[in-house]
Parts: structure tokens; C-alpha cells; sequence
């Protein structure tokens, strides 16, 4: 995304005011950060009767890392504890060493952008992000906040108040209140709603930028397709527990122990059918017109022998494509299995 | 893993927000939340009626030739029944619950309180912005409607003097009263009006112990002992009302702070 030019005396995107947090002693672009800029250990939390996390513990270094659920899976929750918003019922939430509900220093290290939509309405967006970089002593508050808009694309100058705002302007005046202070720690609850696909685009690509430069991003997100453009670490909570982590490619080998479903489209497609059910390359088969869509235990071994069968039979093969090869299906089973 | 110490030196470099400067800018972002046109109007007329009934029931003792002591009586004792009982608790609740309670309700609350400042200026800088809006709005109609029901006889200099103090320094307590309120309760403003309709108007009546737990009582006793008027129910020295109105606004803050440390911010 191309970031608006920061100021003289700051580093680029994400890191206007690298300088001065970071410290120039250590000559870097990033602090001098621990490796686990967010650490849960056997946390739960519960509302009454209701168990919102259950003994959940992981730790995120810096990087953008991606909470990945349903909603109601306990994400914004977590994120919660891990600002300090609410208590864990048990276990720990530290972020950079220490508990944000007690330790101001922290709190000023963390940026958070909510799930929820509340903004200071009568305010416009100058006046809510320049108080959020007042709020946290960022030394020249109104160039930071100007910066901070124009990250985000938003026209600082803009006299309109918030409540004017549609939800993808609303939601970008929020990030730009989270990033206005140059946090070690960045915490997006469903960031990218409301955003169009091309601010969507935009605005991972400087979440990436941050994540590189060393901040700890954690985004949250139940749409699975924003979590793969992310192209991050994910962890995958479902009804409160933390259910997988990875990447998207470790998160695709846990699923070799299931059936996946790949469609062949070929001439002869009965034949086939009975070829792959009679070879044990598939243990359930079903034919939909010219394709045949097979259930297999072992994905790998049906892409080595589909050619084969297939030219045994005289038939020729036009697709082969995997039907469940994406996040969503991973997700699903890895939901479905608890 | 980094300790806290370590984790504050790598942001040292960072201003930090002192007690003041945080109270001024909670204190800035509050009072654009909570003035309305709508509340300002309504209130607002709440207290132009006590004005405009004020003058007429000066008007009609004057024209029935009631002495002055009797002016002064009644100048006194309508400052404090629509003044005080009405107006003061009313307008300090509408301003006061919403400053930090509206803020918790629809979320935003959080814009504040992930801050890195303390929490005793969140607190002070909501009693300011909402003591700030409700003064006016207390205070002119409590001091002009009892000013004008004396129809200015000799010695009504006394009840406006009386009601400036005793309207200022309840809409002050009460304002301190009403900003905890409106973070112990959703929907604080109910709370608000069901406290002062059965504790500060019906349980003051049930003896004296009760009446000391009301915060009207002392605001009372300052606008009686000030116009030198036997208002009932107003029995304490006028020092003993200012001390406990500011006990009741500190404590008051003190434990909006605490409940500030241990709230959960949505």
C-alpha cells in the first residue's frame, strides 16, 4: 500500500515513529522485543454459566498471526484479556512481560482496534484519532494523526463527524486510532470488515509491513478467505478452544487423516468410478454428469494412479480438482472434530 | 520473556500523560458526549418553568400581603422543593450517569480506558465534564425561581446567596454520586431516579437517621442556614453540610476510580 510520507526523522509505513520507540540504540528498525510479545497460558474464562475460552495457552511472536473462528468461538474474547479489558477466570495473560490491566507502560504499547462499532460520534476523524495519539502521549499528536488517516485512507481534513461515516470508513478510522501511537502490539478484532476488496488488499499489505518490521499483529477473523490472504500464522479457535495452529500449509497436513473429496471429469465416467471404488483409490464415488466426484483417504495416491486408470479404460481425463483444498474445508473439519 | 521494567524502557521515549494533562483530555472527549441539544433543551426548560413559576408566586404573595418573613419563607422553601428535590438531583443524573455509563454501554468506553493513565482522571475528568454542563442548568433557575418567589423583599439577598450555595455544591456531590452510579449499574439512569424518588424523597421522612444518609438534607441545610430560614429537615451546621457534601463527592470518585481498575471494558 503506498504509505503517505512520513514525517522527517521517522522510519516508513508502520514505523513514522519507529524511531523514537524503538529506541536508535539497538540500530534497527524494530524494538528490542521478546520472543513472546503475547503469551496465554491456560487461560479460561467464563461468563456464569457459560464457558467462553477453555484452557487455552499459546504464545505469538512478532508477525502477523491470525485468530481464525466462528463467531462466538471466543475470539474477542481472548483479545479482551490479552488488552487487559477483562480478567481471565484462570491462567495468564501476559503481553510483553506484563499484565495490561495493572501496567499503564504496556497499555500504551498495545494497539487495539474493537469489533464493536462505537466510535465518539460527534467527533470527526481527526479530532478521534488526534485524541487516541494524545491519549498516548505521541509527542506531536496532529502530524501523527494525519499520518495515521492517511494510511488508511481516509482524508484527514474531512469536517464530516464519525457518525456521518459508513461502516468500512468507520472501521478504518478505527485502525488508524490503533495505529496512531506506533504500537508494539497491534490486536484487530475483524479488522477488515466493512472494507472493500481493494482496501481489504490495501490494508493487509500494511499488516504485513507492520508484522515485518517486528510489531506483533493478531487479527481475528471468521472469514476464512481474509485469513489466507494474510498469509500468516493462524490459530484456529472453535467453542472456546484453541483447536490447531500453523500456517495454512501445516493447518492442510493435519487434514490427511480424512476423506477429501476431488472431482475427475473424464469420458466414461461410470467406468472410472468403478475403476477407482475396484483399485481402493476411493472409498465413496458418486457421478454428476461427465464428473466424477471421489471420496479418498489418500489424496496422493489417487493423483498417482487417476492417469493410469484412466488409460487403462480408454478414457481421457479433461479435470482433475480437488474439492476441499481450501481454508474453509480445513476449518470446517478441524470445527466438526471437537 | 521481558519484564514489565524492560518492557517501559523501550518506550521511555514516549511522553507520559500526567494526571492533568489526561484529566483535560478525558475531560474534552466527555463533554461532547454528553451535551445534546435534546438534554440541554429539556433540562433547560425544566428550568426555565421553575423560573417562570418562581416569579408568578411571587407575584401572587406579594398581592396577598404576606409579610416578609413570609416572602422569605416561601422564596426559600420553593428554591428547595422544585430547586433542589427536583432540578438539581434530575439534571446532575441526566449528565452525570451518561458521562462514564453511556461510554461502558455503547462501547467506547474502551477509547479511554486502554490508555496508558491512570484511572483517578478518567474518573475526576468525568465529575468535571458533567458538573461543568449541569451547573448552569442547576443553578440559574434554582437561584432566579427562589430569588423571584421573595419578590426581592428585604433580605432575599440571602435566599439567592443560599441557593447558589446549596445548588452548587449538590449538583457537585450529586454529579460525584451519579458518575459511580453510571458505572455500577447498566441503565444507571433508572437507578438514578429510583433513588431519588423513594431514598432522597420518601425515605428522608422516615427519621432522622435516614435523613442524614440523604445528600438533600445538607444541601438544605446550607440554603436554611444561609437565608436564616427553618426549612425542617435541615438541622445541621452549615460546616458540617459543606464537609459532608465533599466527603460525599471525594468518596464518591474514590471508588469510581476503584470500580475503573477492575471494570470489564467491552
Amino acid at each position: 500500500m503506498p504509505a503517505p510520507e512520513p514525517p522527517a526523522g521517522s522510519t516508513a509505513v508502520g514505523g513514522k515513529y519507529s524511531s523514537e520507540l524503538a529506541g536508535e540504540a539497538n540500530g534497527a528498525g524494530a524494538p528490542d522485543l521478546p520472543a513472546g510479545m503475547v503469551e496465554v497460558h491456560s487461560v479460561s474464562k467464563i461468563f456464569g454459566d457459560v464457558v467462553a475460552v477453555s484452557d487455552v495457552t499459546f504464545a505469538v511472536r512478532s508477525g502477523v498471526t491470525a485468530l481464525l473462528g466462528p463467531n462466538g468461538a471466543g475470539k474477542s474474547t481472548l483479545f479482551r484479556m490479552m488488552c487487559g479489558l477483562t480478567s481471565p477466570s484462570r491462567g495468564s495473560v501476559r503481553v510483553l512481560g506484563a499484565d495490561a490491566r495493572l501496567d499503564r507502560d504496556v497499555r500504551g504499547r498495545i494497539g487495539l482496534s474493537p469489533q464493536q462499532d462505537a466510535l465518539f460520534d460527534r467527533l470527526d476523524a481527526l479530532d478521534f484519532v488526534h485524541i487516541a495519539a494524545e491519549t498516548h502521549g505521541v509527542a506531536d499528536p496532529v502530524d501523527a494523526a494525519r499520518w495515521a488517516l492517511e494510511l488508511v485512507e481516509l482524508n484527514p481534513d474531512d469536517p464530516r463527524p464519525v457518525s456521518g461515516y459508513s461502516k468500512g470508513m468507520r472501521q478504518r478510522t478505527k485502525l488508524a486510532a490503533a495505529l496512531v501511537h506506533d504500537p508494539d502490539v497491534l490486536i484487530l478484532d475483524e479488522p477488515l470488515n466493512g472494507l472493500d476488496p481493494l482496501q481489504r488488499r490495501r490494508m493487509i499489505d500494511v499488516l504485513e509491513d507492520l508484522g515485518a518490521q517486528g510489531r506483533c499483529v493478531l487479527v481475528s477473523s471468521h472469514v476464512l478467505e481474509e485469513v489466507a490472504l494474510l498469509g500468516s500464522r493462524i490459530l484456529v479457535i472453535a467453542q472456546g478452544r484453541l483447536v490447531a495452529s500453523g500456517d495454512y500449509r501445516e493447518l492442510r497436513e493435519l487434514m490427511d487423516d480424512r476423506p477429501h473429496q476431488v472431482s475427475v471429469e473424464a469420458d466414461k465416467p461410470r467406468n472410472l468410478a468403478a475403476a477407482l471404488v475396484e483399485s481402493g483409490t476411493a472409498v465413496a464415488v458418486r457421478v454428476e454428469g461427465s464428473a466424477v466426484i471421489a471420496d479418498t483417504l489418500d489424496v496422493d495416491r489417487l493423483g498417482r494412479e487417476i492417469a493410469p486408470l484412466a488409460r487403462r479404460l480408454d478414457a481421457r481425463l479433461r479435470t482433475v480438482l480437488p474439492l476441499d483444498d481450501d481454508l474453509e474445508s480445513v476449518f470446517r473439519y478441524l470445527v466438526e472434530r471437537r | 520473556m521481558s519484564t514489565p521494567a524492560a518492557a517501559a524502557a523501550s518506550t521511555a521515549v514516549r511522553r507520559r500523560v500526567g494526571a492533568v494533562r489526561a484529566t483535560v483530555l478525558c475531560y474534552r472527549v466527555l463533554i461532547r458526549q454528553i451535551v445534546s441539544m435534546g438534554r440541554i433543551a429539556a433540562l433547560g426548560a425544566l428550568g426555565t418553568t421553575m423560573i417562570v413559576v418562581g416569579w408568578v408566586v411571587g407575584s401572587s404573595s406579594s398581592r396577598n400581603g404576606s409579610s416578609t418573613a413570609g416572602m422569605i419563607f416561601d422564596g426559600a422553601s420553593y428554591a428547595d422543593g422544585f430547586g433542589l428535590i427536583v432540578i438539581v438531583p434530575i439534571v446532575s443524573l441526566v449528565f452525570a450517569a451518561a458521562s462514564l455509563g453511556d461510554a461502558r454501554d455503547d462501547g467506547t468506553l474502551v477509547y479511554l480506558w486502554l490508555r496508558p493513565m491512570g484511572r483517578a482522571p478518567l474518573a475526576a475528568a468525568a465529575a468535571l465534564a458533567s458538573v461543568t454542563v449541569s451547573l448552569p442548568l442547576c443553578v440559574v433557575p434554582t437561584v432566579l425561581g427562589g430569588w423571584l418567589a421573595t419578590d426581592f423583599v428585604a433580605g432575599s439577598g440571602r435566599v439567592a446567596l443560599g441557593s447558589l450555595a446549596a445548588a452548587a455544591l449538590g449538583t457537585i456531590a450529586y454529579s460525584c454520586l451519579f458518575v459511580l452510579v453510571g458505572l455500577l449499574f447498566r441503565k444507571a439512569v433508572l437507578w438514578g431516579i429510583a433513588y431519588i424518588l423513594l431514598w432522597e424523597g420518601l425515605a428522608v421522612g422516615l427519621g432522622d437517621f435516614a435523613e442524614r444518609l440523604s445528600l438533600r438534607g445538607y444541601a438544605r441545610t446550607l440554603l436554611a442556614r444561609i437565608a436564616d430560614v427553618d426549612l425542617g429537615f435541615a438541622t445541621y451546621r452549615l460546616v458540617t453540610a459543606v464537609i459532608v457534601l465533599a466527603c460525599v463527592s471525594a468518596v464518591s470518585l474514590a471508588l469510581a476510580t476503584v470500580r475503573l481498575r477492575h471494570i470489564d471494558v467491552d
